[in-house]
This record gives C-alpha cells, structure tokens and sequence, in this order.
C-alpha cells in the first residue's frame, strides 16, 4: 500500500520512530504498512483480546481505556496523529492490556506480526533496524517504570491505580 | 558446553530455530560460555555493562536492592536473554542478577552484540526480535506486578 503513504508525511509525522531507518528503510516499512481508515467509535485494539500489531496514528484521535475488576472503563490516555501504540503485542504478542477506540474519524497504519515477518523477508536490514528501535523504545519504557517504583515505598494505593493506568494504556 | 552443544541448544529457542544452521553456529561462536557456581553474582545493580546474557540451564534471579536490602524481582530459566536493558542504553546495571543453582551461561560482548546488531542481518533480525519478546514480556511482567500489589493494597 506504499502509493497510497505519502512517504515524506510518513517519515516527517513519525520522525521519533523512524530517526534511526534510513530512506530506504522508510521507504520498506511503509511498504509493508495497511492502511486502515477508522470512524468514530471503531474500536481497532479491544483489552483482553488477543493483539500484535503496531498502529501508527496518521489522523484522527483515539481513547485507550483501561477496566479491571473494581472499577469502570475509563480513558488512560489520547493518542493522535503522530502517535504509536502497539509495541509490546507487536514484539510479545498477548492480551492487549487496554481498549483503543477511535473518537474521530481518521486513518491508522498498522503492522502485525506477519507484516513484521515479510518486511524481514523482503528487506531485512529495514526489519532489523525497526526492530532494533522498537527495543529501546520498551528498554525507556522499562527505566521508567523503575524510576516509578522507586517511588513506591509506602505502597500508596492511589499512585499505584496511576501508575498501573499509565502502564496498561502503553502497553496496549 | 561445547559450542555445538550451544548451537543445538538455540534451535529449541523458539527465535532460534528458524536459522540456517550456519547462522546458528555462528551466532554460538559470539558467545563466551561459562559455567557459573550457585550463589554467584553475575550482574551487580549499578555496575557498567560489558556483556548481554543468555542461560542455558541452571536458574538465576534477578535481585533490586532496597532499603539497605535485596527484592527479588524475578527468577530467569533457562533460554532467557538478560542484561539486556544496558547494553541499549548505555546506563548501569538496573538490577542484580544472582546465580541460585550452579549455571551455565553465555556471554555476548558488547561489540559482538553491536556487530550482530549491524553488521549480519540475518542474525540480526532473529536475535533482536529475541531481545523485544524478552523486554516486552519483562515489561508485561511489572504491569502484572503491579496489578497485584494494586489488589494487596487495597
């Protein structure tokens, strides 16, 4: 679906993401990207349900709710145009640990596993270099987490509930 | 361990088994590998990382030390990657990694790991989606964890 990806938008819109790949790596990825347009209310990642795909946001905004057994579904976070969401089902496919539901209408690209497996095939050094993005992206993520239960020492119960909301809208 | 005993060893690893058995054997030759006694620290929180880990039998925990203390965070089994964390971003050890069971491990220098990384894309690719599934699956790990201490709390 590369002709229907504006490749400067794409790598401009994602330039976090894509720093590291070059032009032709660029080029590589979004070739191997869907595209999927969403209206709102589409839910594309439901909690609980089996996901492994990455969703790069190209337009439009999406609520990440989390619920558990005490207590409503509730919004943990916004993602919009520019934003991406899906690294650990991509990398460690399993339960999403949150719903994403499109609130306007707008367009996501989305690579899954078999994605991932064919842009290996068919460009490797592109599949690597994402890949190898996509593991310092979780190697922040985890410091961070670190850095947050540092914090923890009198277990308060309500910066737990804030920090486990935040971590389950990431890891969607 | 020989080597080739190694090389057989990630063809049951599920990222592994994919490889041409030549690239199998040369991702074992990057590793050093060491018998390790129960009751080693492998891995000391703080410590500058010059190695990433792979094990290969044996049972290690990983340890945060807290309050003048230890915390056991989590048991490794064997064909888990670890140290991973600052290999990518240059930082020191997060954490202690203690043998509790005589060991055998392997070791992967930082610039083999850099080399691997750059230089031999299909070796590159297998091995990194090795270290993703690790550093998710750790990451999932503490949402869990802290799900549970959310429910002990309340």
């Amino acid at each position: 679906m590369t002709d229907s990806i504006d490749l400067a938008a794409f790598e401009d819109r994602f330039s976090g993401y894509l720093a590291h790949l070059g032009e032709i790596d660029v080029a590589a990825l979004a070739s191997a990207l869907r595209t999927r347009t969403v209206s709102d209310g589409d839910v594309l990642i439901t909690q609980g349900a089996g996901h492994d795909a990455l969703l790069f946001v190209d337009g439009g905004t999406l609520d990440v709710t989390v619920a558990n057994e005490s207590e409503a579904p509730h919004s943990v976070a916004t993602l919009k145009s520019g934003d991406v969401v899906g690294e650990v089902g991509l990398l460690a496919p399993g339960p999403a640990t949150a719903t994403v539901r499109a609130t306007s209408a707008g367009q996501v690209f989305e690579l899954d596993g078999k994605g991932l497996d064919g842009l290996w095939r068919e460009h490797p050094a592109a599949a690597s270099s994402l890949v190898q993005g996509l593991c310092r992206v979780m190697a922040t993520r985890i410091r961070s987490v670190e850095g947050d239960l540092d914090r923890l020492h009198e277990h308060e119960g309500g910066f737990l509930a804030q920090l486990l909301h935040r971590l389950m809208g990431r890891a969607a | 361990m020989e080597r080739a005993e190694l090389s057989a060893f990630l063809a049951e690893q599920p990222w592994f088994s994919d490889l041409s058995a030549f690239d199998r054997d040369a991702l074992s030759a990057a590793f050093r590998i060491e018998d390790v006694a129960s009751g080693t620290e492998i891995i000391s929180q703080g410590a500058k990382a010059h190695h990433v880990y792979l094990l290969i039998d044996g049972e290690v925990r990983v340890e945060l030390e807290k309050d003048g203390g230890r915390e056991l965070i989590r048991p490794l089994h064997p064909g888990a990657l670890f140290g991973i964390l600052a290999l990518l971003d240059h930082r020191p050890r997060a954490a202690a990694c203690v043998a509790t069971e005589d060991c055998v491990v392997g070791m992967l220098e930082r610039s083999a790991f850099e080399l691997l990384s750059h230089q031999h894309a299909g070796i590159a690719y297998p091995f990194q989606r090795a270290l993703g599934a690790q550093l998710a699956a750790d990451f999932r790990w503490a949402v869990r964890q802290i799900e549970h201490r959310l429910v002990s709390v309340a």
